[in-house]
């Protein structure tokens, strides 16, 4: 980060005198904080003890202090940013499970391996087989444990792309409030609040390889790195670096694919920054993967970020809808392939699609869903309504009689039962399209995940970057970590991957021997 | 916007500060009351006002400054905060301060209006009892109090914070500052003010919310939330706006806190823009 390489400030120096913990810690702040890479001493004395410290507040860190703190283990549980929640707090709301209750009510059959192949096929299987295969089986029992111990309600089943059927539990609250929300109630209740505007500065890792405790600034200001309040916490058994991905790092994504710098649009929030993995990295943690960099499909170039479009172009689109390319008027990808291969295929055209559906798929895919945004979206220009397919080509320049065919070989396929051209899933409620109104949506591919991070074990333990040994009192959970998603991570797995790893993080590092 | 501009207001008094700091939309004379029609008579004057009869509303506007001015409340010339069925609202203290804001809530309730839509003291549906607490009450009778007392030469007489220059202020008048920086005109300064000059110029200075402490240290979110209500009262003030209602988002956001977006001394912040395309003016 730019800041960090911001000369020695009168601030920095005032700031020895606050920290009163001794000459150590106090050097290393008059030097810049991690101007430099260069450890930081144990310091002699520590402004706050606990046993857990657990920093992110997304589903993985959230999951990870509820388990610590469940197994008797004191905690502090500390947020950078204003708001918790991180990237979990605004993402889509779906969650997987291979051979779930929802499932087999429905009729659809489905396994373990099933979704591990499905995981492994998209992530190019450079996937961990071990962390993925935790994932998978764990993928019930995650969801079942949202339920039974959070409270957390589900709408139905939504198919994601990449996955063999469906099979991902859809959040009553259409985002992933719907579970942030409860683990914040459920820590609040037994004693635990986000320490929000809490930087991890820097890990305390002593000479014989063992993690014990961070420096934080309080009162962080985002994104200025000096700002705070230095202040130093011991953690007694472990700390848990749930600590997100660098989505929105522009500078540490163009190191690891110089392709997507500055410049590009990205599905995360402002805190989905480096910086905690930049000083994992300092302290001896492996890397891995770190230039598998996900853009998610079906953004809109018509509004910021994530926005609404995601919602109509997965949720409706992808099964009940067509994408196609506005040059050609014919489809260019199988609607429902994962992440990876649809974005490419969209960049690949030169990004002039479109996802479109007609007025019954529009109802189809919004079943259920607690609001409908098709007037906001229509508002921001994000939505496009036609009374007519003639209408919607107009406005995009479509040839019409390709347009016209491709919609005809589609619901040919209907009546068969089979998508001949892109081979795309057919769910048991699936309908030609052909009722006016037509809605539409323009594609373009934003920054949405980064596979890589620390390299860990299925204990959710650090490894070093010498030994290859896990390193004694550091966990990483969710997507800090590495290695679960291998190239491309399927849509819905990253909850199962957050809250499996978080919760096992949690429950490891509760149980981690006290060091003092 | 209009609606946020409202809720956060402690009271009329505020309100029309806020209002005419945040939204030039009003242009001044704002009242439409014709003053004489009470005003003529003596006892409805202080002893020591001018003759008025056959006065205008501009005439009387040339020194009451209406509500959306960018001068501070004067109490020793009133300033003049809209016309409410013919009752002429004034800057006033204490329980008279609260009389008016009833009368005014009560006007808006009733269709009536007490200042334009542009103004937007109307368009809040929850700017009633409950999204303004007691604490706004006294906040408003502070702001009375106080308001006289903090000019622009207040702090900048200094010229180490004027820009590079700037003509010497010191001693200078408000119609001074005004003459070249009138609030509607092409070098208004109104739209550079972060919210701790609406704070400070409404009279809660900076001890109201940092202590007597120093250095100063960065408050506790309870010194917002005592006047302004919590996030429940907010969510119910801002449930009108259009787009979304930032204050009860469906990405829930049980800890955020009012500096997610509400800066004091930097310019606001729509964090909702993040993401999304939401037309918010932040005050």
């Amino acid at each position: 980060m730019e800041s960090n390489d911001k000369p020695q400030s009168i601030h920095q120096v005032t700031r020895r005198a606050l920290l009163g913990a001794g000459a150590a810690a106090g050097a290393s702040l008059a030097m810049g904080g991690a101007a430099q890479s260069a450890p930081l001493d144990v310091p002699e004395t520590w402004d706050e003890e606990v046993d857990v410290i657990v920093v992110g507040t997304g589903f993985a860190g959230l999951a990870a202090a509820y388990e610590a703190k469940k197994a008797g283990a004191t905690v502090a549980l500390l947020e950078k940013m204003r708001t918790p929640g991180g990237n979990s707090i605004i993402s889509g709301g779906v969650i997987a499970a291979a051979g779930s209750p929802l499932q087999a009510e429905q009729g659809i059959e489905d396994s373990v391996d099933s979704l591990y192949d499905d995981m492994l096929k998209a992530g190019l299987y450079l996937n961990h087989p071990k962390l993925a295969r935790t994932v998978a089986e764990k993928s019930v029992e995650t969801v079942q444990w949202t339920i039974d111990e959070l409270g957390v309600e589900y709408r139905g089943l939504a198919h994601m792309g990449g996955h063999a059927v469906p099979r991902s539990y859809a959040l009553s609250a259409a985002s992933g409030s719907g579970i942030v929300v409860p683990q914040l109630d459920k820590l609040k209740e037994m004693g635990v609040e986000p320490r929000t505007r809490t930087l991890l500065k820097r890990l305390i890792r002593d000479g014989e390889g063992r993690v014990k405790g961070v420096l934080v600034h309080e009162k962080f200001k985002h994104p200025d790195m000096e700002s705070g309040t230095p202040k130093t916490i011991k953690a007694k058994r472990a700390v848990v670096m749930a600590t997100g991905g660098f989505g929105n790092d522009p500078a540490f994504r163009e190191m690891q694919d110089p392709r997507l710098g500055e410049g590009l649009d990205t599905t995360n929030q402002p805190g989905a920054t480096a910086e905690a993995l930049r000083e994992a990295l300092d302290i001896g943690c492996m890397l891995i993967q770190p230039s598998w960099i996900q853009l998610g499909p079906w953004t809109s170039p018509d509004e910021r970020g994530f926005g609404m479009a995601p919602h109509f172009v997965q949720g409706i689109t992808a099964s009940y809808g067509l994408w196609v390319d506005t040059k050609t008027g014919k489809r260019f990808v199988n609607e429902l392939a994962d992440r990876k291969t649809r974005a490419d295929a969209i960049l690949k055209t030169g990004n002039p699609c479109i996802a479109f559906s007609d007025s019954e798929g529009y109802a189809k895919g919004t079943t259920g869903r607690p609001t409908d945004n098709r007037g906001k979206m229509k508002k921001a220009g994000v939505l496009r309504e036609y009374q007519s397919l003639e209408e919607m080509v107009e406005d995009f320049d479509i040839p019409l009689d390709e347009l016209k065919s491709t919609v005809e070989a589609f619901n040919a396929g209907v009546d068969k039962g089979d998508d001949a051209e892109m081979g795309r899933y057919m769910p048991k409620n699936i309908g030609k399209i052909g009722k006016p109104p037509f809605y539409a949506v323009r594609l373009s591919p934003k920054i949405h995940h980064t596979m890589g991070g620390c390299g860990i074990n299925e204990k959710a333990q650090a490894l070093d970057v010498k030994t290859g040994a896990p390193i004694v009192g550091l966990y990483v959970a969710g997507e800090a970590a590495g290695g679960v998603h291998g190239a491309s991570r399927l849509g819905s797995c990253a909850y199962a991957d957050c809250l499996t790893f978080g919760r096992i993080a949690g429950q490891n590092a509760a149980a981690e021997a006290d060091w003092g | 916007m209009k609606a946020v501009s409202t809720f956060l207001a402690f009271g009329l008094v505020v309100a029309g500060w806020f209002v005419g700091m945040a939204d030039r939309a009003v242009a001044s004379p704002a009242f439409g009351g014709d003053c004489v029609g009470c005003h003529v008579k003596a006892d409805a004057m202080p002893g020591t006002h001018i003759p008025i009869k056959n006065m205008t509303p501009d005439d009387c506007a040339a020194c009451h400054p209406a509500k959306s001015s960018a001068l501070p409340p004067d109490t020793a010339r009133p300033a003049l905060l809209g016309c409410a069925d013919g009752a002429c609202l004034v800057q006033v203290t204490g329980k008279e301060q609260k009389r008016l804001r009833k009368q005014s809530q009560a006007t808006r309730h009733s269709g009536g209006s007490g200042a334009s839509d542009d103004g937007g003291q109307t368009s809040s549906k929850a700017s009633g009892d409950a999204a303004v607490p007691d604490s706004a009450a006294k906040a408003a009778t502070a702001v009375a109090a106080h308001a006289s007392e903090a000019p622009c030469v207040t702090c900048h007489s200094d010229m180490a914070i004027l820009p590079d220059g700037h003509m010497p202020t010191a001693g200078m008048s408000l119609e001074k500052c005004e003459a070249c920086h009138a609030p509607d005109g092409p070098m208004s300064i109104a739209a550079a003010l972060n919210l701790d000059h609406g704070h400070y110029m409404a009279g809660v200075e900076c001890a109201a919310c940092h202590g007597d402490a120093d250095p100063k240290a960065e408050p506790d979110m309870d010194v917002c939330t005592d006047c302004h209500g919590d996030l429940a009262a907010l969510a119910e003030a801002t449930a009108g706006l259009p787009d979304a209602n930032p204050h009860d988002s469906p990405h829930g956001a049980p800890y955020a806190e009012c500096s997610l977006c509400h800066m004091q001394h930097e310019p606001s912040d729509n964090f909702c823009a993040t993401c999304h395309d939401f037309d918010f003016t932040v005050p």
